[in-house]
């Protein structure tokens, strides 16, 4: 779990950050 | 070279061709100058025929490639099931991006467990690395962006 030991404070952040591009992504695609 | 880094090569390869054939397949589709969403698969892309079979070269960045990689899978198939469901069906392109998880799964288990071990997670399976983590990630991927889609116009 070495390189992604660093990830572990940044749970927050990370779902935050993936929580906004999951919504844009949806926003953004218009088929 | 052992059977096990023969096995290692052929799949970081395999993942490579497949990441790759995906970029060139989505930029002659929809070019990235024409929609703002056509950047997401060329980046998306470069990203996994580049940068993750790189990453599975290595011990050290085994957990980084293995994230990124399912991570590219559930992005791909949330918006080509959207595709499906809105203009034409895209479920064979769902399947062979499927087969690019299946690769990096297997690069990912072949180093991080003996090949005759056993486990049994039952509901661990939703923690990482089972594989419930990614059904639960594809699940909650599909909520957010549907909720993208219906609600910001």
């Amino acid at each position: 779990m070495n390189s992604i030991r660093f990830l572990k404070p940044l749970w927050w952040v990370l779902h935050v950050v993936a929580l906004m591009f999951a919504f844009w992504l949806g926003h953004a695609v218009r088929f | 070279m052992t059977v096990k880094l023969r096995l290692k090569t052929a799949l970081v390869s395999g993942l490579f061709f497949i990441s790759a054939g995906g970029v060139f397949l989505h930029f002659f589709i929809h070019e990235p100058q024409k929609h703002d969403y056509g950047l997401v698969p060329l980046i998306v892309g470069i990203i996994s025929s580049l940068i993750i079979p790189w990453l599975f070269c290595f011990k050290k960045t085994l957990h980084l490639a293995y994230l990124m990689n399912g991570f590219a899978c559930i992005i791909g198939t949330v918006t080509m099931a959207h595709f499906s469901v809105v203009k034409a069906p895209l479920f064979p392109d769902i399947f062979i991006l499927w087969a690019k998880f299946a690769m990096g799964y297997a690069i990912f288990y072949l180093e991080m467990f003996k090949i005759e071990s056993s486990f049994k997670p039952g509901w661990k399976t939703i923690r990482y690395p089972n594989f419930g983590f990614w059904a639960v990630h594809l699940v909650m991927f599909s909520v957010v962006y549907a909720l993208g889609n219906y609600i910001w116009r």
